[in-house]
């Protein structure tokens, strides 16, 4: 059987007060669960796989046919861990590899590393 | 490269930081221009620092307003009055006489169902064929700081009645604060879920709100006279 292509998002958290990796992986799944049951969290496959907590952007896996539906669950989402958020989709990629090279075109971290180093590590680190 | 468009942001003309955050979230998720809301009340000098705001972060910007009329005299009273002071005038329908009205008149740019009226049918309030955009805003889903489904249905029922009609249709964050904004592709994938196709999804964060504006712009600019005629050369 073929796996199932996916999809990487990168995510921008924007909330009063950063929210834990694991606040943050079940309101997404939360989010997803809400607008499209059950059936819908099984089928977009969804996994947090990276979170840098002080830049606040995530990298999110999900099935390529479900991009659309998470987007839309994601901009329906105005709480994380009780403090009113909302999350943006900054890049959306078929590998982790493209995701970073978008995000360091887009210059995204604010250290004095080179961007995709420091990308590559987040990830690194939090897989 | 699609050119993003935001219609209806309403900042906090008191607050600064409040204001300066929002600019920056709409350079991040790469608008181009945005539409920013005024009262009818507020000071030339307030509305000058705040567009200057988004400018800084390199926005381009478009002054609007939105009015709420109750019949159709007090429509065309307020018409008459903002449409030389605004980039875009904006009219909630909330009555079949102020509907009919706003659908024709040159003067009204976009016209706008609010969430809150269940009653009103909108089959009925819209007419079959208009050019006039009929806009949708995301954050009057978000209102009472969770999704309803009462909310939810109506807003499909607004999707699916400007769809079935052939109306233009915009998508606007209408934020009043940084955490109600969101980005172009996330509401063009909310007017998806809710029954747009793909294509004219998109086209209502893009092409139908930048087109509209930019008309708006070149009118309200020094070179125009009239539509079709423009001025080439000042001095012969």
């Amino acid at each position: 059987m073929r796996r199932q292509s996916r999809r990487y998002l990168a995510l921008r958290i924007a909330s009063e007060v950063a929210p834990s990796r694991e606040k943050l992986s079940s309101e997404i799944e939360n989010s997803l669960r809400k607008f499209f049951g059950e059936y819908g969290v099984l089928e977009a496959s969804l996994r947090l796989i990276a979170y840098d907590l002080e830049k606040t952007i995530a990298i999110v896996r999900c099935s390529h046919q479900w991009v659309e539906r998470l987007r839309a669950a994601l901009a329906l989402t105005t709480r994380v861990s009780e403090h009113q958020a909302a999350l943006f989709v900054l890049r959306s990629a078929g590998t982790i590899a493209a995701l970073e090279r978008a995000l360091s075109v887009n210059n995204y971290s604010r250290d004095k590393r080179p961007a995709s180093d420091s990308m590559s590590r987040l990830t690194r680190l939090s897989r | 490269m699609k050119r993003f468009v935001d219609l209806h942001l309403r900042p906090p003309i008191q607050d600064v930081k409040a204001t300066e955050k929002m600019a920056s979230l709409a350079a991040e998720m790469e608008f181009r221009l945005v539409g920013l809301t005024f009262a009818t009340g507020v000071s030339r000098e307030a509305r000058l620092t705040t567009t200057r705001l988004f400018e800084d972060q390199g926005l381009e910007t478009a002054s609007r307003v939105d009015l709420y009329p109750k019949d159709r005299n007090q429509l065309l009273k307020s018409l008459k009055e903002v449409r030389p002071l605004f980039d875009i005038v904006a009219v909630e329908c909330s009555a079949k006489q102020v509907s009919s009205i706003a659908f024709r008149d040159r003067r009204v740019d976009l016209v706008f169902f609010s969430l809150d009226r269940p009653k009103l049918k909108i089959g009925e309030l819209a007419p079959r064929r208009s050019k006039r955009p009929v806009e949708f805003n995301v954050a009057d889903l978000l209102k009472d700081g969770f999704v309803s489904e009462s909310s939810l249905r109506r807003a499909s029922s607004i999707i699916w009645s400007t769809g079935g009609k052939h109306l233009p249709i915009v998508a606007s964050s209408g934020a009043t604060g940084w955490l109600l904004m969101r980005g172009p592709k996330d509401m063009a994938a909310v007017l998806a879920v809710l029954g747009l196709d793909t294509a004219r999804a998109l086209d209502a964060v893009s092409g139908a709100p930048f087109s509209l504006a930019q008309e708006n712009l070149e009118k309200r600019g020094p070179r125009f006279i009239s539509d079709g005629i423009e001025i080439v050369r000042s001095q012969v």
